[in-house]
């Protein structure tokens, strides 16, 4: 069960890492950036369980807070760059002086 | 032995949704999808080592972050991506070749390493607040004062008004 997560959260990883490198919709590359987060939950929870220890899960709900600082610090400065910009495509972001 | 299985099915209804989620034109799509990926993980945390860990899962990513996700797509009102033809195949060619290599990588290195200790049972909320509140406590307050900050950035970038 250990290794099947392990290779669970690789996959998850990976599927993250496309969508942040190819996608152009800044929200769908969040998106993305949360995923590949959740990816190192796996392994923290499969560690957890393995070394019969609550640090791993402690890690966890650390993991799950900093994700929340940044979706709410990410998003608000998307919509601020929008309101700026006019567009969500990141290919269209050249200039970030401001 | 039944949990494994439920475990396993999760596992692959979690790595379908996350690869339904970054192929959406729509991000409300995405969205959607990616909220079934935050719980079937959920679940896989409750099922396998922690309720408490699969409930704050489920309550702050497919409760929080994803609502903050919907709601600020909703705000910009935004049109179907016009996806188009893509100009660019080689950098999508070149990242899903880099996947596979990292997931293959992975896998060889741990192939057959088997990790020392007992596997546990299910480990209590109680025993994972010690361990944050005791050992951990400087990483605790840390995160406090990470969050404050976030909100404040977060409330300040959204209030500024910036012109080009």
């Amino acid at each position: 069960m250990f290794g099947e997560l392990i290779i669970l959260s690789a996959v998850l990883f990976a599927v993250g890492a496309v969508g942040f490198l190819t996608r152009r919709n800044a929200f769908v590359v969040l998106m993305s950036l949360e995923l590949m987060l959740n990816a190192a939950n796996v392994v923290f929870v499969a560690a957890s369980k393995q070394w019969g220890g609550p640090e791993g899960l402690a890690s966890v709900l650390i993991v799950i807070a900093i994700a929340a600082a940044e979706a709410a610090v990410a998003l608000a400065a998307l919509l601020a760059l929008f309101r700026v910009v006019g567009t969500e495509k990141i290919d269209e972001w050249r200039a970030l002086r401001g | 032995m039944i949990v494994e299985w439920v475990i396993r099915a999760l596992g692959i209804i979690a790595v379908l949704s996350a690869l339904v989620a970054i192929t959406r034109r729509n991000p409300i799509y995405s969205a959607v999808f990616l909220g079934l990926n935050f719980l079937c993980l959920g679940g896989i945390f409750t099922f396998y080592v922690s309720p408490f860990v699969g409930a704050v899962q489920i309550i702050v990513y497919a409760g929080a972050i994803l609502v903050l996700f919907v709601l600020a797509i909703m705000i910009l009102n935004l049109r179907d991506e016009d996806l188009g033809p893509s100009r660019r195949t080689v950098v999508k060619f070149f990242a899903v070749i880099a996947a596979i290599g990292v997931v293959w990588l992975i896998i060889t290195i741990t192939a057959g390493f088997v990790p020392p200790g007992r596997e546990a049972g299910t480990i209590s909320a109680a025993q994972v607040g010690r361990a944050l509140l005791e050992a951990h406590v400087v990483a605790f307050e840390v995160i406090s004062v990470l969050l404050i900050t976030a909100v404040v950035g977060a409330v300040v970038l959204a209030k500024k008004r910036m012109e080009v």
